[in-house]
């Protein structure tokens, strides 16, 4: 099982608030990761790469606002990156897994008590919906 | 239609008075109203040597520093200015004989000539302003390039010209037989009065004249500075063109580019300024635009790429495949430098976070374009480029001079792109310097045990993300300067740009514009070598004691207040022993324009809490102080008065 695999996993599996905004906060360092390590092997999707990857920051730093956001350190995986060679299966998978976070953090704004946290789950998930809609080639 | 440039008016005023030398050489009728216009002429022509002149007359015969051409422009002036008088005396004499003259052809050319070059003044001086302190300060990016040495020298050149062409046709007008007219008859002895004034008038504008020769000797002015002086603009802003949703031409394209990239350019104007208050300058923004320049890098890499596989198909292009495939593999260098930048801040963010900006509405335009330049697909956006097909060289140069187009599109987007790393350095080292900067602790290793959501971003991390712009500017510069080298051949699009970067690095001794704020030049008493030099209330920089805090892996924002108070009592004291300030109780209600105001403890609290944006009310910019209000006022209608 590959990073993207394993940080959807993680993101489905999760139970409570403070869980899921940690397996979040990791699934943005992950497309980060992976989106950086693909973006010099395509030149087409250079550019879609680079801004998701800009996304996945500002996702990740929105998460970092919520007041439920647990103490402790990111949790640096240390499974495989996904095969690079072909760049679109890369970018495919990356989608699924932005599908997966803004449908998360979308669910966990709906329940949030705290308006911080809902705030800081929504935009996140706006992030998300971007990679999405950036690596989807779909606009 | 294309913004106004200073050779609009310079020519427009040239065929003036070629038209005035024609129609006056037999002053047929009312010689004293071509008197008047000729003083108004002559007096414009002042102003120019008084702009160019670092010093007067009397200072300058003590300065053995002056370049030719200044030295030539304070004798041009101090000429300029007799003549002027002797004119005005003149007009006196003229007027008292007659004052109800008919104004002749020629008079009315003289007097559009001074319009013309009054309004090429005014546009010089839009690209320069007078702060607070009474020094030059750049309003745009073409202000080194006013005071630059080549357009000095163009500029002085046309002023000392203008006066050998003036000063014979004065000498007509001193001649007793100009005033021959029915009109004077009764007044005679007044007419030759006017006419002594103008002989001596037109002696000092042989004067003027002549006061270019050492100059003209020691370093000829050259057709390039010309063109230069007449390719400057105003520094109005040209409106945004927002790219086609039906699609846009080659050439289309290449114009929006330079539109988007001259809007860029200007709007990184005072972005340091901006970074040390502005909620609109975020770490989001700041990335956006690493990652912008990146992509647009990649994008002309590939424009580059393509434009020579289709030079190898000329016979004689413009540049050759080679040349463009070594600037295209620089720009992979550039582009790689910038993706640095765009993952330095990863781990590092302001209290606000992204929020648009005008820089990256042209930065987004500029990128748009230049995709929509490199891949066939009209529509072409970030979000469409899977599998986009690429631009076939024949569609995109289908001849050698669509080579020259597309050069000069990279050229300008990536001059723009060294202004926004110059900017972009300063800024972010403001930012820094105002406690800007923290680290989601999250991102921090394990060691590091800090019970806070954020903490200041240690001056490690801060450094680094500073070694990355450095890196990416002179990357930028770097290829910015080879394609200077593409673009000096005459009639190249660009080529104004390769001249202006080379003028602007052959400064006159003029007042010097000050491009960017010097932190260590302002506000700061102490010497250069003391202890406690910088602190938040002198500099505004971290002092030696919150430098040390801020040093640690994860500095502890409590602690950092308590620094910075520690900083703050001990340059004070030190200033006081040196006798360098006053005790700040010594000068109640009073704080110059050159010292910062000190954080309050409420301000320096908050450094250490990053807030969103929603929940605190966004802060206004500082305000201007009366004496700078009344000083702005007051050079602006200096600068009106000069030009009536």
């Amino acid at each position: 099982m590959n990073q993207i695999e394993l940080a959807k996993q993680r993101l489905l599996g999760t139970d409570g608030l403070p869980g899921l905004l940690a397996a979040a906060w990791d699934s943005f360092e992950v497309v980060m990761a992976v989106a950086a390590a693909a973006a010099d092997q395509s030149a087409d999707m250079y550019p879609a790469l680079t801004l998701a990857r800009g996304s996945a920051v500002s996702g990740r730093n929105a998460i970092a606002f919520a007041p439920s956001m647990p103490d402790g350190h990111a949790a640096l995986t240390d499974r495989p990156p996904p095969d690079m060679s072909d760049v679109y299966e890369v970018a495919e998978a990356m989608v699924e897994l932005a599908s997966a976070l803004s449908g998360s953090l979308r669910d966990a704004a709906g329940l949030a008590v705290d308006a911080r946290d809902r705030a800081a789950c929504q935009d996140a998930a706006l992030h998300a919906e971007q990679i999405g809609r950036l690596l989807a080639g779909s606009e | 239609m294309s913004a106004a440039v200073f050779g609009d008016f310079l020519a427009a005023a040239s065929g003036h008075l070629k038209a005035a030398m024609v129609d006056g050489s037999n002053h047929a009728s009312s010689p004293e109203a071509l008197v008047h216009d000729l003083y108004r002429l002559v007096t414009v022509l002042t102003h120019y040597c008084d702009d160019l002149a670092p010093c007067d007359q009397v200072e300058a015969l003590s300065r053995n520093d002056l370049h030719p051409w200044e030295r030539a422009a304070v004798d041009a002036a101090e000429a300029l200015r007799v003549a002027a008088d002797c004119l005005q005396q003149g007009t006196d004499r003229a007027v008292g004989g007659q004052s109800d003259a008919i104004i002749p052809h020629e008079a009315r050319h003289l007097v559009a000539a001074a319009r013309e070059l009054a309004a090429g003044r005014d546009l010089l001086h839009t690209h320069l302003s007078i702060d607070s302190d009474g020094r030059t300060r750049a309003r745009s990016e073409w202000a080194p390039v006013v005071t630059s040495v080549p357009v000095t020298r163009a500029l002085a050149n046309e002023i000392t010209r203008w006066s050998r062409v003036l000063a014979p046709f004065t000498a007509l007008l001193a001649h007793p037989a100009a005033w021959e007219t029915p009109s004077y008859g009764p007044v005679r002895s007044l007419a030759g009065l006017a006419c002594a004034e103008l002989a001596s008038a037109s002696q000092w504008l042989h004067v003027a004249g002549a006061a270019a020769r050492p100059a003209l000797e020691a370093d000829p002015a050259q057709a390039a500075d010309t063109d230069l002086l007449s390719a400057i603009p105003s520094s109005m802003v040209a409106p945004r063109s927002r790219p086609s949703p039906g699609g846009e031409s080659v050439a289309e394209l290449c114009h929006g580019i330079t539109i988007s990239a001259s809007r860029l350019r200007r709007a990184m104007q005072d972005s340091q300024d901006r970074a040390r208050w502005s909620p609109s300058a975020t770490s989001g923004g700041w990335q956006w635009m690493a990652q912008a320049a990146a992509i647009t890098s990649h994008l002309s890499e590939l424009a580059l790429r393509a434009a020579g596989t289709r030079a190898d198909q000329f016979a004689s292009p413009p540049a050759s495949e080679a040349q463009l495939n070594n600037v295209a593999d620089l720009m992979a260098a550039m582009r790689a430098a910038w993706s640095q930048v765009d993952q330095a801040w990863d781990a590092i963010i302001t209290e606000t976070r992204l929020i648009q900006t005008p820089a990256m509405t042209d930065a987004s335009d500029l990128l748009l374009r230049m995709g929509r330049l490199v891949w066939d697909d009209p529509q072409w956006t970030p979000a469409r480029s899977r599998r986009a097909p690429p631009r076939a060289p024949a569609a995109l140069a289908p001849q050698p001079a669509a080579i020259t187009d597309v050069v000069a599109a990279v050229h300008h987007a990536v001059d723009a792109i060294a202004h926004v790393a110059r900017s972009e350095i300063d800024a972010v080292q403001a930012a820094g310097g105002a406690g800007r900067l923290y680290v989601p602790t999250r991102s921090l290793p394990a060691e590091c045990n800090v019970p806070r959501p954020f903490t200041p971003a240690p001056t490690s991390q801060r450094r680094a993300l500073i070694d990355a712009y450095r890196a990416a500017y002179q990357a930028s510069l770097q290829v910015a300067l080879e394609l200077d080298g593409l673009a000096v051949a005459p009639a190249t699009p660009s080529r104004v740009l390769a001249l202006a970067r080379a003028a602007a690095s052959v400064q006159s001794s003029r007042p010097r514009v000050l491009l960017e704020l010097d932190y260590d030049h302002r506000g700061d008493a102490l010497s250069a070598g003391a202890p406690f030099r910088h602190s938040r209330a002198s500099t505004g920089q971290a002092g030696p004691v919150e430098r040390a805090i801020r040093d640690r892996p994860a500095p502890d924002p409590f602690a950092l207040p308590r620094a910075a108070a520690i900083d703050n009592a001990a340059h004070q004291l030190i200033a006081e022993a040196e006798g360098v300030t006053k005790p700040a109780s010594n000068v109640p209600g009073r704080q110059t324009n050159r010292q910062r105001a000190s954080p309050s403890a409420a301000q320096l609290a908050a450094q250490s809490f990053p807030n969103d944006l929603r929940e605190r009310p966004p802060e206004e910019p500082p305000s201007r102080s009366a004496g700078e209000t009344a000083s702005v006022s007051r050079h602006s209608q200096g600068l009106r008065r000069q030009v009536r």
